[in-house]
């Protein structure tokens, strides 16, 4: 199992020099640095914008707004997953609603919710709506999957419900819940930028996006456009990591059995 | 001091099906007790029963109400998240201190020779491993009354042969209340102190008898087993 994440990761390494590689040729070819930047004049822009006081308060405010959005929707994802997963009923009621989320196009919601909550709290609720439905698919599939077996041995050996939904409800949706965290926050990270962009709080980094393209600098569109990028694989990177310590024993049985 | 737990008129439906009707019998204390039956005859919802995992829908089963229990399932039902010790410790934390807890599955475990295997997913075990590790918690939890539910099920030969001695060298360490069902004649003479027999549904017990033969001296070709089984067989086939 570790030689195969060490190749993935050398693969992953080869893939991304040579989007930049490709990057690089066709700015050199088009000859126009004010249309296609350079990959190095990104990050030379990056350096600049790091330095400034503003950057600091805009990542900040961009990653409170993504963070809350997406603890917002694991909270309550886990929740009514969880009760859903165990009443049919309440899984049928909530299943309309679920569809309405889902195939809104998002654009929609986001002006509904700048007319409703103003601009500062819509990138959180556009973010929460996205990604709601992921986390509460996989902990109502996670709940599913509960072994009833083990709750019915539980109970005769006189365990407490505090000590089942611990050792056997907690382990049990875990897998499913990580299965679900990494893309729910990736998704619910890009809208919460878009819909600041549409929003336009003071610090955001979507407002500085849309700031970038009406004065037509592309490098700092782009400068910030790949700072989203990073923002968001380190924080799945975060993830991964807490994943690995909770359902340990997966990883163990799994890399046993290859 | 009582010497039988027993159970009068015991009734249970499900929808149309009568699965017992006015069902009597009685289970001695600090001995196993077999219940042999054909598939389907009611056998695990009658330790549901027992266990209070299921209610009757009527019945006297006020013998058994203040009994704290332990449960060996046809599969063995450990935790997969956590290694067998831990599995035996989940069970044991309201019991014991947590010094008392290590010497306790510590000494399980080895009888029933998981010793080396304690920090082992249940995943890297066979069948009849997980099985040993399954009996090994029932025994080290301290119950009054343990239920076994067709526990060689699918086992080998050779593994159900190790795994009932080790079963009864358990047993002799505390000599527990044991109600054990099978299907297996051979299974049941060789652990039962005390035999029942029950019919189709709605079931009643056609055939009960006492075995005196000590374990360690029970062999399938001993004359009195023998006997035994071949009326077992009458009732079995007889209906």
């Amino acid at each position: 199992m570790k030689t195969s994440t060490m190749e993935s990761k050398k693969i992953s390494l080869i893939s991304v020099i040579i989007i930049i590689l490709i990057w690089k040729v066709a700015s050199f070819s088009y000859h126009n640095e004010a249309l296609l930047p350079s990959p190095e004049s990104i990050i030379i822009n990056m350096i600049i914008m790091i330095q400034s006081p503003d950057t600091f308060y805009t990542l900040v405010f961009t990653l409170f707004r993504g963070l809350s959005g997406f603890i917002l929707s694991l909270v309550t994802g886990m929740i009514f997953g969880t009760i859903a997963g165990i009443n049919h009923y309440i899984e049928k009621s909530l299943h309309p609603l679920l569809a309405v989320i889902k195939s809104t196009p998002f654009m929609s919601v986001i002006l509904l919710l700048l007319i409703w909550f103003g601009t500062e709290k819509t990138p959180i609720f556009a973010g929460f709506l996205v990604s709601f439905p992921i986390i509460y698919t996989n902990v109502l599939q996670g709940t599913k999957n509960i072994d009833r077996n083990l709750i019915e041995m539980s109970k005769i050996y006189g365990i407490g419900i505090f000590q089942i939904i611990k050792n056997i409800y907690l382990p049990s949706t875990a897998p499913f819940i990580f299965a679900g965290i990494a893309s729910a926050f990736s998704i619910g990270w890009k809208v919460t930028v878009g819909s600041e962009i549409l929003s336009q709080p003071k610090y955001a980094i979507g407002t500085r996006m849309w700031e970038s393209k009406l004065y037509i600098e592309i490098d700092m569109l782009l400068a910030w456009t790949v700072t989203t990028i990073l923002i968001s694989y380190l924080i799945e990177l975060l993830i991964k990591k807490v994943e690995g310590k909770i359902v340990r024993w997966k990883y163990e049985t799994e890399s046993n059995n290859h | 001091m009582k010497q039988n737990l027993t159970i009068t008129d015991l009734k249970k439906a499900y929808n149309n099906q009568i699965i017992f009707e006015n069902l009597s019998l009685s289970i001695p204390l600090n001995q196993i007790t077999c219940i042999l039956g054909p598939s389907g005859c009611g056998k695990t919802t009658l330790l549901n029963i027992i266990s209070g995992i299921e209610k009757a829908d009527s019945g006297m089963l006020e013998d058994f109400k203040n009994f704290t229990f332990s449960y060996v399932f046809q599969d063995s039902r450990l935790l997969p998240w956590k290694s067998i010790q831990d599995n035996l410790e989940f069970v044991l934390r309201n019991k014991y201190t947590p010094e008392e807890r290590v010497g306790i599955i510590g000494k399980y475990l080895d009888i029933v020779g998981l010793g080396a295997f304690k920090h082992y997913y249940p995943e890297r075990l066979s069948g009849g491993m997980r099985q040993r590790a399954s009996i090994a918690r029932a025994f080290a939890y301290p119950s009054e009354i343990l239920i076994m539910d067709e526990p060689f099920k699918g086992l080998d030969i050779k593994t159900k042969k190790h795994i009932m001695e080790k079963f009864i060298e358990l047993w002799y360490g505390d000599k527990r209340t044991i109600i054990c069902v099978t299907h297996d004649i051979e299974e049941c003479l060789m652990i039962a102190d005390k035999i029942l027999v029950l019919t189709k549904p709605p079931a009643r017990v056609s055939y009960e008898d006492i075995i005196e033969i000590p374990h360690d001296k029970r062999a399938l070709d001993n004359f009195s087993l023998l006997c035994v089984k071949e009326r077992i067989k009458e009732v079995f086939f007889g209906e």
